[in-house]
């Protein structure tokens, strides 16, 4: 039986993550260890509440005629979701085809999990951090060469509108000018959905 | 909590729209609920479940759903509501959504999960390690 540690559910997301009205469901779980990250909660794999695919389906389909009306569904964040590849699947298999489902993911996983995983999603949001190796090294403690190529995979193999970049300014780790090289090499690679953020430390 | 409201609001255009495309009676009316908002309430779950039946019945006299040409953006304008801004899934929001992603704020799972608008189900004690951030969306 697959399960999964789950530390959140949030309903009624309207346009955030995809289109259409979304419930974000957070996995425990992540294999970067990301300066300001938002969730450090999810590091913790004693945290959360086990699910199965079915329990999941059994609680969120609560909105299933919110998702059908407007085109909207189930995004999956974290954490990483996409360690997850196995419950996921096994989530659309429950779903159906109908509900969108959408990974915020940093794409650092192995490849063959996004090859897997490529048909059983509706769109990704792909929190890239920066292009710059050392940057990336740096504020994340891992490579970025496996995200790359990753992203420019899944960029070969589908529509690329269905890949969303999100390119945050991250004080003390990159620059204005940095976030541009970003972007310039993002778009080089066929991404047409980019959105610059930036990060404000309270 | 006027994000809420906003929400409740938009959530009852599109149950007006799913109840018009498929000539579903639906009566709804004005919520006078002056606290805190969730985005759902008891009274709006039960019109979901109202038209969930609807829908079924039809469907046993093979009528299918009609959800054609509905979309958020046409609920969003028939609500009156301006421009939403939400953070994208992973940043943090403004309460109560950011229990989801800042565990400063992490509250303890109702009894009824997903009754409401967010459920959180790590606990509080989480909080100390958490770094604060927020972020705001400039787009170019």
């Amino acid at each position: 039986m697959t399960t999964a540690k789950i530390f959140g559910l949030s309903r009624h997301r309207l346009t955030t993550d995809g289109e259409g009205v979304t419930t974000l469901v957070t996995f425990n779980g992540c294999p970067l260890r990301c300066k300001y990250c938002l969730n450090k909660t999810s590091w913790d794999m004693d945290k959360g509440r086990d699910y199965t695919p079915e329990s999941l389906y059994e609680e969120v389909k609560i909105d299933q005629l919110y998702f059908l009306a407007t085109q909207g569904g189930i995004t999956f964040g974290g954490g990483e979701p996409l360690l997850q590849a196995a419950f996921i699947k096994e989530f659309r298999a429950l779903c159906g085809p109908q509900w969108q489902l959408v990974v915020e993911t940093s794409l650092h996983v192995p490849f063959e999990t996004v090859q897997e995983m490529n048909a059983v999603l509706d769109g990704y949001i792909v929190d890239i951090k920066d292009m710059n190796s050392e940057t990336y090294l740096a504020y994340t403690g891992k490579e970025i060469g496996l995200a790359l190529k990753n992203l420019e995979w899944i960029l070969q193999h589908g529509d690329p509108k269905r890949v969303k970049v999100r390119v945050p300014h991250i004080p003390e780790y990159n620059t204005d000018e940095n976030v541009e090289k970003s972007v310039e090499k993002l778009r080089a690679m066929g991404v047409t959905d980019i959105e610059e953020f930036t990060y404000i430390i309270r | 909590m006027a994000k809420g409201k906003q929400t409740c609001k938009i959530l009852k255009e599109i149950r007006k729209q799913i109840a018009a495309e498929n000539d579903i009676e639906l009566i709804t009316s004005e919520c006078t609920h002056k606290g805190d908002c969730a985005g759902t309430c008891p009274k709006c779950e039960a019109e979901v479940r109202y038209l969930e039946r609807e829908l079924e019945k039809r469907q046993r006299l093979g009528k299918a759903a009609v959800f054609a040409g509905m979309t958020l953006g046409t609920a969003i304008t028939a609500a009156s509501c301006g421009p939403l801004i939400q953070p994208t899934a992973g940043m943090p929001m403004d309460p109560p959504y950011d229990t989801i992603t800042d565990s400063t704020r992490c509250v303890h799972l109702p009894e009824e999960p997903l009754a409401g608008d967010v459920v959180a189900i790590v606990p509080d004690s989480l909080a100390a390690d958490t770094v604060a951030l927020d972020s705001v969306r400039e787009k170019k």
